[in-house]
């Protein structure tokens, strides 16, 4: 489509674009600081509020954001080329559903437990998601092929019955933790700090990395699966791996800041639209652009509904429904 | 699709139903926290009296819950009968196409903005909520470049709900409303009183008499729109009407019981093995089917209980059975809902 330059030309436009977005996010809040002061805390020369409101809240936050964003877009890339369906992504195939289930069993059977062992939420997020995105596969997957149509139509059956399930073990729970639960589900980036940093930055990188490595098969995949295979790509594994890849990826984020839908949606289509079909260019503009839009979310939540703040995920799936109609209403069969 | 005889005439149908119905209700009046034996639930009828705890909770709440359940689950089924007819899709219901969102997020609003609005009140808006909600579907359906096809509308539906069901959520962080709302949300018919199924029964026959009145159309209309044209039916004037009919059902039924799902998906391809596809057929015995299963499922949900709550919402064993049917109906082999997905 786009010669290399060009690409990657494009490329740097949106990381910039990223940037800036990242200072005005550092800037917005409930006390604006004005970039001067920004930029004074951020080489920590500002006086010792500026230095606690920029480095201690917000960059953690925006951090956080940024991981979340990358990652989600990365997975609804991988599940997009895995299925080579458009409308595949990490809320329609159980993926967010299964890491929702797993913490609320793991919220019902041990909550004092869980307070205390960090590990604990996103190991019961991985699992629940790894367990119902096998369900949901297994059920796709027919006469030795999944089709995509029907992973969709499966993914939707097992996110309600996920969803009845949740409902179920919210009644066991007391109004306290409930009440967090519900606060965590609509997927608010407030519980970002450095220590949960600590271990979802290397994890979420590590992840994305070798989202890349898949970069050529999915290419391959594209084309169909006879010529996959025919090219001498081992099709059902890669697609086993891939899915297993994007699982870790959202659930882990999920196990962090609960259900952020439709932005695993929105991002690819939006790096597509700038990039092309390309796959090994098509990971790293989605990570920026599902960075970017999630920065730009929290922000927005935090800035127009200030004292108050409207969580993140809310703002991404009005937004990601919208885009979604749009899609729906633009193309034609 | 073919209109083919059912195993079923619709007067075994009708002389079945009430027998069944009867027997439902029975069982439903008897069994909850208290059991209560028949000669109470007799004696509640024919001899009343005020002071006995038992005839009270026979008369004054488990009555007007049976009742409820027959009712919105009757309209929840013929709402979905009707709308898988008209639009030729499996997956049709009032749950998919934006109905149930729609109409319970009005009521939050409505809940959130007009605390002082009494039952009449919340039901008008639901229903108002209903019809916003399917008016975006249908509309985005028919503004798309491909026309109102059936996949088209199934998505926009999905997509709409997840709309809708975003500010549904941001409402309830924004006021802080929590527990109270999801919980308000899962309360099934638990909190029925008389005067809600009086509220209710007039706009059910209403739609009930519309549906029938319809059901030659609907015929027609599920045998596809060109064959329909070429018989001779106005589409647009019959599917309006029909849209109407399904708004007073379904935006009702929800205001009475919240969101419950699945009654309106599988309710009508159960009726459809029974009778087969003449409309006339279909529709009083989804009626019939459709608040059967809502009343066994309540009878359930009673059954079950909770540390926090005295009983688990109907929507949830309505989900646990309905759940395993619809991905039976996109697992099946050859299946239309799979041509309808591609």
């Amino acid at each position: 489509m786009t010669t290399f330059g060009g690409i990657s030309a494009r490329l740097i436009l949106m990381f910039s674009l990223l940037v800036a977005i990242c200072l005005v996010y550092l800037n917005m809040g409930s006390t604006e600081l004005g970039y001067a002061r920004v930029f004074n805390a951020l080489l920590r020369q500002g006086d010792w509020t500026d230095n606690l409101i920029v480095w201690e809240m917000r960059m953690p936050r925006m951090v956080l954001s940024l991981l979340l964003g990358s990652s989600l877009a990365v997975s609804g890339v991988l599940l997009q080329g895995l299925s080579r369906n458009d409308l595949a992504s990490p809320s329609t195939v159980g993926v967010n559903a299964g890491a929702g289930l797993g913490i609320m069993i793991a919220l019902v059977m041990a909550p004092v437990f869980s307070l205390k062992q960090p590990w604990l939420m996103p190991v019961a997020a991985v699992g629940g998601a790894l367990l119902l995105t096998l369900l949901v596969f297994s059920l796709a997957y027919r006469h030795g092929t999944v089709l995509p149509s029907r992973l969709l139509l499966v993914g939707i059956a097992i996110s309600y019955g996920a969803s009845a399930a949740m409902l179920l073990l919210s009644l066991r729970m007391d109004f306290v933790t409930h009440n967090r639960v519900v606060s965590w589900m609509s997927g608010s980036l407030s519980s970002g700090d450095w220590r949960t940093l600590l271990w979802l930055a290397p994890s979420c990188l590590c992840f994305s990395l070798l989202a890349l490595s898949f970069a050529r098969s999915l290419n391959v995949l594209a084309l169909g699966d006879e010529v996959a295979a025919n090219l001498g790509v081992p099709v059902q594994r890669k697609r086993f791996l891939a899915l297993a890849l994007a699982t870790v990826l959202t659930s882990s984020s999920a196990a962090v800041a609960g259900q952020i839908g439709f932005l695993g949606l929105v991002a690819p289509h939006l790096a597509r639209r700038l990039v092309g079909q390309d796959h090994r260019w098509l990971f790293p503009a989605a990570a920026i652009s599902g960075a970017a839009l999630l920065v730009l979310a929290d922000g927005l939540g935090r800035h127009w509904f200030s004292p108050n703040e409207m969580p993140a995920g809310v703002l991404v799936g009005a937004l990601g429904s919208l885009y979604f109609l749009f899609l729906l209403v633009r193309t034609r069969g | 699709m073919t209109v083919a005889g059912g195993r079923l005439s619709l007067t075994a149908v009708l002389l079945i139903s009430p027998l069944v119905m009867a027997i439902g209700i029975g069982l439903f009046l008897m069994v909850g926290d208290v059991s209560i034996s028949w000669a109470t639930i007799g004696s509640a009828f024919t001899e009343y009296d005020p002071s006995s705890v038992d005839q009270v909770i026979v008369r004054d709440w488990r009555l007007p819950r049976a009742l409820a359940n027959l009712l919105v689950g009757a309209a929840l089924a013929i709402a979905g009968a009707i709308m898988q007819a008209m639009t030729r899709n499996p997956l049709a219901s009032p749950g998919i196409m934006g109905l149930n969102t729609g109409a319970s997020f009005a009521t939050v609003l409505g809940l959130v903005f007009l605390p002082s609005l009494g039952r009449p009140g919340l039901m008008g808006i639901s229903m108002l909520g209903a019809a916003t909600g399917a008016a975006l579907v249908f509309g985005l359906g028919a503004l798309s470049r491909g026309g109102l096809t059936p996949v088209r509308l199934a998505l926009t539906g999905v997509a709409v709900s997840t709309l809708i069901g975003a500010f549904g959520s941001g409402v309830m962080v924004y006021f802080e409303l929590g527990q109270d709302l999801s919980l308000w949300n899962a309360r099934g018919t638990a909190n029925v009183q008389w005067e809600d199924v009086f509220l209710f029964l007039p706009v059910f026959l209403l739609g009930l008499l519309g549906a029938i009145v319809l059901s030659p159309s609907l015929t027609v209309m599920s045998l596809g729109e060109s064959v329909a044209r070429g018989l001779g039916q106005r589409i647009h004037w019959a599917k309006f009407a029909g849209s109407v009919v399904v708004l007073l059902l379904a935006g009702g039924g929800v205001a009475i019981a919240g969101p419950v799902g699945f009654v309106g998906l599988m309710t009508p391809h159960m009726v459809r093995q029974l009778v087969g596809h003449d409309q006339r057929k279909v529709l009083p015995t989804a009626a019939v089917l459709g608040g059967l299963f809502l009343l066994l499922s309540d009878i359930g949900a009673r059954l079950a209980t909770t540390p926090y709550r005295a009983e688990v919402p109907v929507g949830v064993v309505t989900s646990l059975v309905g759940v395993p049917f619809f991905l039976y109906l996109a697992c099946r082999p050859q299946s239309k809902v799979m041509e309808a997905g591609q």
